[in-house]
């Protein structure tokens, strides 16, 4: 019955706290970069997916109303905030005709919200979706289809040109995105 | 001493483990977000896909002559798209394109768009009363539910009403000051909006010299079109070295598609403002077109004989380049300059009031007017009470234009006589029905009291129209959600209680359409009443009009208590307690259409679904 020397025991559990030490910097490191990709990642998804909701909307827009108000609350066309008209649809999906629901996209501090005002002879759901908790900065910008387009005043608008600046924590720093889409008033 | 072997095989397997589920989560995570991403971008294309669907559907329309019946699946790119087609009336179909990735079968992503395409003319109607420089008269306690834009005097009666906007445009010379045209073998089209010859003719230009110093109010170009190009921009611009000069652009305005046709007219443009010319300094007229296209193009009228001595045309690929290059053009462009200078006015008799912003030169009231909105005016009566900002020595409004163009007039009246010419009298007893159009009527109709006339437009009469109380035109129900116009050539006066309705399909109008000239034959601005006015060029009494009363160079009356919807004329009578209800539907009103016409998107019809 022979045990371990010291010298033993003292070099296996240097070989074992090397191997530890690397082990924990690979599991660090990968932690991090996954969170940081990830972040990169669902900022880039959130973004592609408001701008994409945002244009889509827009095109199927009849006018951009100067203002709308409901429930006390008035939203009015502007830099942060989009108010237009939306022809109504009947339980079978298809246009009422002079019959309009009313589609407002808002920044609220750093909420970008989405709000459905249907008709009451519309077989639209009235909404209230938030696209996006992070967003920093968001800018509507009016615009006629002269080439090229000359900002106008929200309700003379044919064309929606729209910026959207996303911010989120990542790490120790922040992660900033800025993407802009247009869109034409297509029922305009 | 107990024998303890294995613990680092223990401590290895931990770390591997956590190495493992670590490797494990970031993969999975990253899966999730790559699926993630390419459903976006599935979803995207897919959406792309069906609008080029819709894009292919509404040429292929156009090009077959209506003979295309859609398609089950065609391959594009990554994926495929499939379109339908289906009658919703005799001029309207219904186009649902289907956009598939990557493909109809087993698709990932699938995204739908429908648009409705009238194969008609879209015309917008944009004010409740819209008028030339014969002005508007309205009589006491008259009420309009929507907006005015006049090219002359508007007056009102006492306690008259107006809910929405009002504007009140400078004056017009009534006479071009300086123009071009052609005559014979010497008119020539000129292409542009398409590559002709390797010359990418996106910008064309005339230049033109003003006679007198003053503001340019409008001008007319010489114009035809092929297939259903989109609004091109006409700029005005100072002159640099024989060329426009991109970096002096005067003012700008859109020259509406609409009013072009197949067939050359002259067809106005007003612009954003009207700038203030210099006698005989060249300024050049710039027409942009958004995109070269071979199905889609203009036409101007060249003059090869070169009649014009103020100014020449030029073409060119980008007038936007740093260094524009523009090539001259042998001949001269048929064009029209107008320029202003008449001062044109609102009056309000006592208590009226509008609840909208008013634009005017001058604003003339009485005790108890009311401007419940912004007042932009060079002239304010003290006696006006202006609930919003005041906004003195703001510019005066450019002159509008009418909304149907010369050249659509001709393509109904080319419709009617293909529908057949009745010489003679059309006369109907009382109480008579009976079906009309689409047809040329050489001579009159004269209807008893309590006719009914169904009517298959265009339907042109070349005599008047006359009818008893009531009296009622109703479109043909198979035109569906398109309008239609009757068309006269002299006066039309009906008794009271007289209609002209559309089909019964909501957006649906019958419009009256008089080409009876009031101003030739004396007529004035409508506040002259009686014998100074000059012969009404339509008179419907006591009436509830559904439809669309229209007569450019004509007077409009409509009696004490009247109710109408929509009226365009030169000028535009109304009696006491007469009230006007705007229609939104008047804004995208469309026209039904010959074979000549295409098919175009119907306004309002565009849904992803």
């Amino acid at each position: 019955m022979r045990g371990f020397t010291l010298l033993e025991i003292v070099i296996t559990m240097g070989i074992v706290s090397v191997i530890g030490v690397l082990l924990l910097v690979i599991v660090i490191n990968s932690v991090g970069v996954f969170y940081k990709q990830s972040s990169k990642v669902t900022e880039g998804l959130n973004i592609n997916d408001a701008l994409s909701q945002i244009r889509e909307n827009i095109k199927q827009s009849n006018s951009i109303i100067a203002s709308y108000t409901s429930g006390g609350t008035t939203y009015t066309s502007g830099i942060t905030q989009l108010v237009f008209k939306v022809p109504s649809i009947d339980s079978s999906n298809n246009i009422v005709s002079n019959t309009y629901d009313f589609f407002v996209f808002s920044l609220d501090q750093n909420i970008l919200r989405f709000k459905i005002f249907p008709d009451a002879a519309s077989s639209r759901k009235a909404q209230d979706r938030i696209f996006s908790t992070s967003v920093d900065n968001l800018k509507f910008q009016y615009l006629n289809l002269a080439a090229p387009p000359v900002e106008v005043t929200p309700t003379a608008g044919l064309k929606v040109r729209t910026t959207l600046t996303l911010r989120q924590k990542n790490g120790l720093n922040y992660e900033t995105n800025t993407a802009t889409s247009e869109a034409n008033l297509r029922n305009m | 001493m107990k024998k303890e072997n294995g613990q680092i095989l223990i401590l290895v397997f931990v770390a591997l483990g956590v190495v493992l589920f670590t490797v494990l989560f970031v993969i999975g995570g990253s899966q999730i977000f790559y699926q993630n991403s390419q459903y976006s971008y599935q979803r995207e294309s897919a959406a792309s896909l069906a609008e080029a669907g819709i894009d292919k559907a509404l040429a292929s329309l156009n090009k077959t002559g209506g003979n295309y019946n859609g398609e089950s699946e065609t391959v594009l790119g990554n994926g495929s798209y499939s379109v339908t087609i289906t009658n919703k009336d005799s001029v309207t179909k219904v186009l649902t394109a289907t956009g598939y990735i990557p493909n109809k079968i087993n698709p990932k992503s699938k995204r739908s768009i429908s648009i409705q395409a009238s194969k008609g003319l879209g015309i917008a109607f944009n004010y409740g009363l819209q008028t030339g420089e014969g002005g508007i008269c309205m009589g006491n306690g008259a009420i309009i539910n929507g907006s005015i834009y006049s090219n002359g005097n508007v007056s009102t009666g006492t306690t008259a009403s107006i809910t929405s906007d009002v504007y009140v445009a400078g004056g017009t010379q009534p006479s071009a000051d300086q123009q071009s045209d052609c005559t014979g073998i010497n008119c020539q089209d000129y292409i542009f909006g398409k590559s002709v010859s390797g010359e990418n003719r996106q910008d064309v230009a005339q230049s033109f010299k003003p006679s007198i110093d003053g503001n340019l109010n409008k001008i007319s170009l010489k114009l035809k079109k092929t297939g259903n190009p989109s609004n091109p921009t006409v700029r005005i611009m100072k002159d640099a070295s024989g060329k426009p000069d991109k970096n002096n652009v005067i003012t700008s305005g859109t020259l509406s598609a609409n009013l072009v046709t197949n067939q050359y007219s002259f067809v106005d443009v007003t612009f954003n403002s009207s700038p203030e010319l210099s006698a005989n300094t060249t300024y050049w007229i710039m027409i942009h077109t958004n995109a070269l296209d071979n199905s889609n193009y203009w036409y101007i009228s060249n003059d090869l004989a070169q009649s014009y001595n103020g100014g020449s045309p030029k073409w060119s690929s980008n007038w936007q380049a740093s260094n524009p290059v523009w090539i001259s053009i042998t001949g001269d462009f048929g064009f029209k300059t107008y320029m202003g200078g008449v001062v044109h006015s609102i009056s309000l008799g006592n208590g009226s009031t509008v609840n909208g912003n008013v634009h005017a030169n001058t604003i003339n009231g009485a005790n108890g007017v009311i401007l419940k909105k912004d007042a932009y005016y060079q002239i304010l009566d003290p006696l006006v009470s202006v609930q919003g900002t005041k906004y003195p020595n703001s510019a005066d409004s450019p002159p509008t234009v009418f909304p149907v163009s010369d050249a659509a007039v001709t393509e109904w009246k080319n419709e009617a006589v293909a529908g057949g010419i009745t010489n003679g009298d059309v006369v109907g007893g009382s109480n008579c029905t009976m079906n009309l159009g689409p047809r040329k009527i050489v001579g009159n109709i004269s209807l008893s009291s309590g006719c009914t006339v169904t009517v298959k437009t265009p339907l042109w009469v070349t005599g008047n129209i006359s009818g008893g109380s009531p009296t009622t035109f109703i479109l043909d129900s198979s035109f569906g959600g398109t309008s239609g116009p009757i068309i006269v050539d002299g006066t039309t006066t009906l008794g009271n209680g007289s209609d002209f309705k559309g089909s019964g399909t909501p957006g649906s109008y019958l419009m009256l359409f008089s080409n009876f000239n009031s101003i030739a034959q004396g007529g004035k601005n409508t506040c002259f009443q009686g014998s100074e006015s000059g012969q009404a060029a339509i008179d419907t009494g006591n009436s509830s009009i559904s439809g669309i009363l229209y007569a450019p160079k004509g007077i409009v009356n409509l009696a004490n208590g009247a109710s109408f919807k929509e009226i365009t004329a030169w000028s535009i009578a109304l009696g006491n307690n007469a009230v006007l209800n705007y229609d939104s539907g008047f804004a995208s009103t469309v026209f039904s259409s010959g074979p000549s016409g295409s098919f175009s998107l119907v306004k309002g019809t565009y849904q992803v679904k």
